[in-house]
């Protein structure tokens, strides 16, 4: 990676982090005084909304990929964040300590491993037909759902009261034991099929595996 | 949330849970075996499976009546599933039995393999007894994630990693969309039970958020089944996979994908005015069988590769199979339409399953390290020299053509006069009746090539000696004939598996 | 109070840009972050429609949520080693050069 790029990118990428860190702490304070009624709340939804969208365009858009990572890390720490304004603290805790901590960690690791992955041009220039209409059906999907948003038949919230357990470790944990029990015990196959299976493909080649035949038959 | 689990759904779910915890034992039996003792896992784990057989047949003679409410409402244990339940387990005892000659000869580690293989059969037995979409989902991603890691499992083939990376990102991208449209379907309707949605889609089947939701659950399931606009990722992956493991996904995956499809069509879809309404999606899903059927033969009629081959014809066979479905979701009268058309395109499938197996089976026989003869032209004279393999391929060429003495023909059949008893349907059976015909060229010039040209070297060799693949061949050559000879029994099964009522 | 319909317009733009990702990037581990983001706004829009919701149905929604956190660790550990595999036998992660395969 290019030095100078990197350096300029992580000025922003700090700010960013720390304006982050800083809102998840005011939020939680927040959400424990639970201050519904005010419009304090929306406009903290507003700014952290605005600075998830804003790092997850950087996501997509900055040539190298260890800027990429670090700008998902801000827009999952923000998303943390919503979550926590919607009541769904346990959710923001793992939203953390899962995505943001280890899920990121892995991505920047193998982002070290692989080395530079700098890339020469953005542009639409391989499958062009498969990217005209995977933009079309972007700019569809954006046209078609987003009005529906605002329809009657969105649910809305109702406030909580102030004993509620909403979004807490009690229910959560309870519901994983009971109503999900065969989900949770699936999840237990997938993670088992994602540790084989990642350490069965990702290993070195053997001696007496056949080396790459490029065209042969 | 008073789920009440009883010690019952732990035996109505046997199969299942069997599957899981052989491949735990084949993975263990592959850690703990040495070069001094070596473990032979393909034979293992395809006695774990003929167990499961047996199990699942068990299990399917109890449930006459489907067995619902299992865990809490997330598992369903009917006929129908059962019978998927079989058609995987044979498809992973054929692939395991096929991949042990294939791994020694081309010096493959064996170790994760066959218990990556047996998860993926226990992910789809998983999602075909689904009735909740979470159940539904998990199953779907741990069938999946094993199906790309062994895709991408010859370590150091560049056609392998470059196949498992496409299907990758393309199937996460899928499964993203399938997430985005139960989440949207959970927002309205307050619940991902298959049987609470169905009840709730009477009423919300206008609001057009209901039928975004449902529209990208039906595009995720597209892109299982390899439908054409999502068929991109199909010909790349089947390419790239060990031949075996190929030959899987084509009997397994596309058996799974038309389960759930079936099940959702058959449940959440049942409701008129979201069949017929403004959304048409029958009219949808008639263009796209047509499009599905014409697009995968007429670029399977350009394929010099044969692997590219089977991948394309098998997307035309998805279109068949799709006007099948088709054929059922037309009906307005539920328990009919069960009993009229989704006998025969279970029929299909399994049939399918087999024939395909077997192709791909040839495939891995007659390759050896040096050459693995993926080129059509490298199968000229092959009858001279193995003429057994030359004789089977030809049984599976008919077979998948839909030549009278075999399965294919009466399963072509049974599905297009399906088809033809709905009115409107005429003019796709006409488009899948030529289709056939045209694939029939294709199917017909490797069995060309391989009795009425004479072999070009001396590059001979004999087929690697495997009485493991040898044994999976016959069996399906015999059972090819068999169900093309006596369809009524085979066909009888079918039709008891079918979904309940609606 | 948080109007869901904000929420989930938010989360479907995040959705947005990360389908708009995996179509015009060709860095093949910042496409793989673009479906982290599209797993991420399904996250989202379950937590906006658990909150609407309440109850128990909205701890439902907070399961599955839950659920899905785990499923994305699994398909990222699996991708990357995807990855891994294609870069020992490419060297490049870039996705155009990945084309060994006829057409």
């Amino acid at each position: 990676m290019s030095f100078p790029r990197f350096t300029k990118h992580a000025g922003l990428l700090s700010v960013l982090l720390l304006l982050a860190i800083g809102g998840t702490a005011f939020a939680q304070d927040a959400t424990l005084v639970r201050a519904e009624q005010g419009n304090g709340l929306l406009w903290v939804f507003r700014v952290f909304a605005v600075l998830m969208l804003a790092t997850a365009a950087l996501t997509i858009s900055v040539r190298n990929a260890v800027v990429a990572a670090l700008c998902l890390v801000g827009t999952l720490i923000s998303t943390g964040v919503l979550f926590l304004l919607l009541h769904a603290s346990f959710l923001a805790a793992i939203q953390v300590l899962v995505y943001a901590g280890a899920i990121m960690v892995l991505f920047v690791f193998v982002v070290m491993s692989v080395g530079d992955a700098d890339e020469h041009e953005i542009g639409i220039s391989s499958g062009l037909i498969s990217k005209i209409l995977g933009l079309a059906a972007l700019i569809g999907v954006l046209f078609v759902v987003l009005p529906q948003f605002k329809s009657q038949i969105v649910p809305q919230a109702a406030p909580l009261a102030d004993t509620s357990d909403f979004g807490s470790l009690k229910p959560i944990g309870r519901l994983l034991f009971s109503d999900y029990l065969f989900p949770f015990e699936v999840l237990s196959v997938l993670l088992l099929v994602a540790i084989v299976g990642a350490v069965m493909v990702s290993r070195r080649r053997s001696a007496d595996e056949t080396v790459d035949q490029g065209g042969a038959q | 949330m008073n789920a009440v689990i009883r010690a019952t759904d732990f035996v109505h779910t046997l199969p299942i849970l069997f599957v899981v915890g052989w491949a735990c034992l084949v993975l263990l039996a592959a850690a703990l075996s040495s070069d001094e003792r070596r473990v032979d896992l393909g034979p293992l784990s395809a006695l774990g499976l003929a167990i499961g057989i047996c199990i699942a047949a068990w299990s399917w003679s109890e449930h006459a009546q489907p067995a619902t409410g299992l865990f809490a409402s997330m598992v369903v244990v009917d006929r129908f599933a059962i019978f998927f339940d079989v058609i995987f387990m044979t498809a992973a005892l054929f692939t395991s039995l096929l991949s042990r000659g294939y791994l020694r000869e081309h010096g493959f580690s064996e170790s994760g393999f066959y218990g990556v293989v047996l998860l993926a059969c226990a992910g789809m037995m998983m999602m075909v007894h689904a009735a909740d979409f979470v159940a539904l989902v998990l199953g779907l991603e741990t069938m999946s994630l094993a199906i790309y890691c062994l895709v991408a499992s010859w370590v150091g083939q560049r056609r392998s990693a470059e196949g498992a990376i496409k299907y990758f990102v393309m199937g996460a991208v899928a499964s993203a969309f399938l997430l985005y449209g139960i989440a949207l379907v959970y927002g309205v309707t307050g619940s991902t039970n298959l049987a609470v949605i169905t009840r709730k889609a009477w009423t919300l089947s206008s609001e057009p958020l209901f039928i975004i939701g449902m529209l990208f659950i039906m595009a995720a399931l597209a892109f299982k089944v390899a439908l054409v606009p999502f068929h991109m990722w199909t010909p790349d992956a089947y390419e790239g996979a060990p031949t075996p493991i190929t030959g899987f996904m084509a009997a397994a995956v596309k058996a799974a994908g038309f389960a759930i499809l079936l099940r959702a069509i058959g449940t959440v879809f049942s409701a008129e005015s979201v069949v017929f309404g403004s959304a048409g999606w029958a009219n949808v899903f008639v263009i796209l069988s047509a499009l599905t059927m014409s697009v995968g033969n007429l670029f399977a009629l350009r394929q010099g590769n044969i692997k590219r081959m089977l991948a394309y014809s098998s997307i035309s066979h998805a279109g068949y199979i799709l006007l099948g479905v088709i054929a059922m979701a037309t009906v307005p009268d539920s328990a009919r339409a069960n009993a009229t058309a989704q006998g025969p395109v279970l029929f299909y499938l399994m049939q399918y399953a087999i024939t395909t197996i077997g192709a791909f089976g040839i495939v891995t026989w007659i390759g050896r390290r040096d050459a693995q003869r993926l080129m059509l032209d490298s199968w000229s004279g092959l009858a001279s020299t193995h003429p057994w393999a030359a004789l089977a391929m030809t049984v599976f060429m008919l077979s998948l053509a839909g030549i009278p003495p075999t399965a294919g023909f009466f399963a072509k059949l049974y599905l297009f006069s399906a088809a033809l008893q709905q009115p409107g349907l005429l003019w796709v059976v006409i488009i899948a009746i030529f289709n056939s015909v045209i694939s029939v060229y294709y199917y017909l010039r490797p069995v060309v090539m391989m009795y009425f040209q004479s072999a070009d070297s001396s590059e001979a060799g004999e087929p690697s000696h495997s009485p493991a693949t040898v044994f999976v061949l016959a069996l399906a050559v015999l059972l090819i004939l068999a169900i093309g000879l006596m369809p009524s029994s085979p066909l009888a099964w079918a039709d008891a598996s079918v979904l309940a009522g609606r | 109070m948080i109007p869901t319909g904000d929420v989930l317009i938010v989360a479907l733009t995040m959705f947005a840009l990360g389908l708009l990702g995996v179509i015009i990037r060709r860095n093949i581990l910042i496409v793989l972050m673009s479906i982290e983001l599209m797993l991420n706004s399904v996250n989202l829009t379950l937590v906006g429609f658990a909150r609407a919701h309440g109850g128990s149905v909205g701890t439902a929604g907070h399961g599955f949520s839950f659920l899905i956190v785990a499923l994305a660790a699994a398909e990222a550990a699996v991708g990357l080693a995807i990855v891994v595999a294609v870069f020992r036998s490419y060297r490049t992660v870039n996705v155009n050069n990945v084309n060994l395969m006829k057409r």
